[in-house]
């Protein structure tokens, strides 16, 4: 069922929360929304599911306008940021709540409770725990199995694990994306972690001060973003060394005694940044006539050197202006040791009137 | 949460603003405009200052003992103290051997004005700035420098609505200055009991009601501010303890403790068959306005839109005995008879106000489960059903028991509407303590000071349940 908006805009107290956004949404898709903090994207969720009436504009499912339906007459569920688990009753309770009101009774709902609770990766013994009594991260699997029970035609989820810590919200990520995609299941789902939509989506939709900034398929926006705040949004970028454009950190190769590590995802996609993408590196759009052109180089001073775990960031000094780059390994530098940096000038981004 | 039938909920608040605010004041106001003998200003502002006086003092005591008792002394505990009968706290407080006075009339006052005030700091204190608090001791401030510089501030709101409702309710006292003052404290309560009940002078009544209203005004918007702001908190974190308070919680209970004495060396007499017989209309009274109170601050708790709860709170910082001049003034323009009936109208505003005040602050929270609920396809019926009624029956029982609690012991409103036979047993007791009855006085004084006790057992078996 293709989700559609047309021209929605909603306003709160006179400030502009959406303003004329349209979408095309595919059935069975994984659509992300990113957008920084007040960007309207939770609104735009809350006003899909029915829970916020827009000023004008429209939400149509294959063509049918839901307007005028009330949001527990919707074909879609929602998985709260905050879970939004009912107090008073136990997990198979909060499970069973959409399909006892679809009239589901007896074995069968039990039968349906139980796959679900599987399905999250919750063993029978959590059937009758209250959600007070439940992890961040069981809490969060219990609101997917219950958001899923009522078996919607699309999932809408509001920054689902903005709550969990790094190691529960990678597993949690991947368990999202096989629940979803073993049933087929049409997701809009909000986020403003440029690697979790990365990371999960088909398409993606960005959004800045309540206007759809940018819309399309995540690697080709990351490697080609239309404007300077889609590109800061999906990731750091460094000003281009001695010119006006900018590069993504990955992109910069840092080259200390006479090694350079190239990041660059044709030239090395089993270390490239993105690899946890659901498309590969090889999909990464490249600029045309990239072979033509020679790498460019410069020199400069070592900054600073840091270990982010999986990489590692190296602050090079180039005539005053401080680059970002980012390799795989041990770069086996340190500060005020000189650099060379070398670059793909296909992977420059520029943006008009955005000079570094 | 978006709210259906907006017209239904005006056309509610409409009624509710007629009945529980319009209707006493346009009788009163009505009353005030007919010819008669003018005001004494001056007497009246005296009255009002000597009153003020002694609020301000009483009120600013209370306040610096409170800080401690909200630090000691966990919510229902402070509540359980609140709801104690000003009448049997003043009983109690001449039952210690004070003699009738400004002592007396202090000790009664600030046994239930302290546990009020620490109930608000301490609503106050479950949001304090904890971060800023470690933040400020690890740049090297003392606990007095993080007290002034971080703590003060944040519960600076709480002491100044503490300090509005404390000021309002000893203005406003009649209950107390009549029985522990003994004649020797005046207040505007007193004098609007006088104005009404001894010199039938409506327009004296109606200027110290209309000085009522312009404080309880904004009052009840500090209220609901504050109330949502202690609704929103739900992080649970209780204040550090300290056990200071705990002197100062002894202190409260002194005059409850001081009745059970002399309430078990009397012989039961004539005294207690008066009593007696008031009992069973005072309890189906105070019962029926109770249920009817919770159902209703339930309703509103959980769906009113919050821009109204200062109009749903106003008569909480209405003094009762503003409440009860204003509707017997009222009643006798439309010719009705004091009364059980008179009574139960004039209790119900207040009762709904308060048990609207504990639904809000407890389901303030709430809005987001309506919504998931609604999100997976729950329609009014099914919320009703699933959400609504499990979560608000607890609720509802407790803020239905505090309700009882009140109603049962007040003789501020019930002294204008119950009639010169005393309808009420808190009206009785009232006669029967300014008598000098010293046999039935402190039994059912202390009884009416177990109440509260009996109904925080009784809610607590409830929620065990």
């Amino acid at each position: 069922m293709t989700l559609s908006l047309r021209a929605l805009t909603k306003s709160y107290a006179g400030r502009l929360a959406l303003a004329e956004v349209d979408a095309e949404l595919p059935a069975g898709g994984y659509t992300c929304l990113m957008g920084a903090s007040g960007s309207g994207k939770t609104t735009l969720l809350r006003i899909v599911a029915g829970l916020e009436r827009q000023d004008r504009g429209s939400v149509l499912l294959d063509g049918r306008p839901l307007d005028d339906l009330p949001a527990e007459r919707r074909p879609v569920h929602t998985l709260f940021q905050d879970y939004a688990l009912f107090p008073h009753l136990d997990a198979a309770d909060n499970v069973a709540f959409a399909p006892r009101l679809l009239g589901l009774r007896g074995r069968e709902l039990t039968a349906r409770v139980r796959a679900l609770l599987a399905d999250v990766g919750l063993d029978m013994s959590f059937e009758t725990r209250k959600p007070a009594a439940m992890s961040g991260g069981e809490q969060q699997r219990l609101a997917l199995a219950r958001a899923l029970a009522g078996e919607p035609r699309w999932l809408l989820l509001d920054e689902p694990l903005a709550a969990l810590d790094r190691p529960l919200r990678a597993g949690l990520r991947r368990l999202l994306r096989d629940v979803t995609r073993r049933r087929g299941l049409g997701c809009l789902h909000v986020t403003h972690d440029p690697e979790e939509a990365l990371a999960l989506a088909d398409r993606l939709l960005v959004f800045g001060g309540g206007r759809l900034l940018a819309a399309g398929a995540p690697a080709a926006l990351y490697a080609a973003p239309p404007s300077l705040p889609v590109a800061r949004l999906l990731g750091e970028i460094t000003p281009e060394p001695g010119g006006d454009g900018w590069l993504r950190p990955e992109h910069l190769r840092l080259a200390v005694g006479g090694a350079s590590k190239d990041m660059s995802p044709s030239t090395c996609p089993e270390d490239h940044a993105l690899n946890d993408m659901p498309h590969g590196p090889a999909d990464l759009p490249r600029g045309s006539g990239a072979s033509d052109r020679p790498a460019a180089r410069a020199l400069g001073t070592v900054r600073a050197v840091a270990c982010l775990g999986d990489r590692w960031e190296v602050e090079v000094d180039i005539g005053g202006r401080v680059h970002l780059s980012r390799v795989p390994g041990d770069p086996r530098c340190g500060p005020g040791e000189p650099a060379c940096v070398t670059w793909d000038r296909a992977r420059v981004l520029r943006f008009a009137g955005h000079e570094p | 949460m978006s709210r259906p039938h907006a017209a239904l909920w005006l056309a509610g608040l409409l009624l509710w603003a007629f009945a529980a605010l319009a209707a006493p004041a346009a009788g009163l106001v009505l009353a005030a405009a007919e010819p008669g003998t003018p005001v004494r200003l001056p007497t009246l502002l005296a009255i009002a200052g000597d009153s003020l006086v002694l609020a301000a003092a009483l009120a600013g005591l209370a306040l610096a003992l409170a800080y401690p008792l909200a630090r000691a002394v966990t919510a229902p505990w402070l509540l359980l103290f609140v709801m104690i009968a000003p009448l049997a706290r003043a009983i109690g407080a001449l039952a210690l051997g004070l003699s009738p006075g400004t002592g007396a009339v202090a000790l009664a006052r600030l046994a239930g004005d302290v546990p009020l005030a620490a109930l608000l700091l301490r609503a106050r204190l479950r949001t304090r700035p904890r971060s800023w608090l470690d933040a400020a001791a690890d740049l090297g401030a003392g606990p007095w420098r993080r007290f002034v510089t971080v703590e003060w501030p944040h519960l600076r709101p709480a002491y100044a609505l503490a300090a509005v409702c404390l000021v309002l309710l000893a203005l406003g006292d009649a209950t107390i200055a009549a029985v522990a003052g003994g004649g020797k404290r005046f207040t505007l309560g007193l004098a609007l009991r006088e104005a009404v009940l001894l010199d039938a002078h409506p327009r004296r009544a109606a200027a110290i009601a209309a000085l009522f209203a312009a404080i309880a005004v904004p009052c009840a918007w500090a209220l609901a501010r504050g109330l949502r702001a202690a609704g929103r908190s739900r992080d649970d974190r209780q204040p550090p303890a300290a056990r200071a308070g705990l002197a100062v919680l002894v202190v409260c209970a002194a005059p409850i403790a001081a009745l059970v004495v002399p309430a078990v060396t009397w012989p039961l007499g004539q005294g207690d068959a008066l009593l007696a017989a008031q009992l069973p209309a005072t309890l189906a009274s105070a019962g029926a306005s109770a249920v009817l109170a919770a159902a209703l601050g339930c309703v509103t708790g959980l769906a009113a839109p919050a821009r109204w709860s200062p109009a749903l709170l106003l008569p909480l910082a209405l003094p009762p005995a503003v409440y009860g001049a204003a509707w017997l003034v009222t009643a006798q323009q439309l010719g009705w008879r004091p009364g059980p009936l008179l009574t139960f109208v004039t209790l119900l505003p207040g009762q709904v106000a308060i048990a609207h005040a504990g639904a809000a602050a407890a389901f303030a929270d709430l809005g987001r489960l309506a919504d998931a609920a609604r999100d997976l396809g729950a329609g009014p019926a099914a919320r009703a059903r699933w959400l609504w009624w499990p979560l608000a029956r607890p609720i509802g029982a407790a803020l239905a028991l505090v309700a009882f609690a009140l109603a049962l012991g007040d003789a501020g409103a019930a002294g204008f509407t119950s009639g010169p036979g005393g309808s009420t047993l808190a009206v009785g007791l009232e006669i029967l303590g300014r008598g000098g009855d010293l046999g039935a006085v402190p039994r059912w004084a202390l009884a009416l000071g177990l109440v509260p006790l009996l109904a925080a057992a009784l809610a607590a078996l409830l929620r065990r349940r």
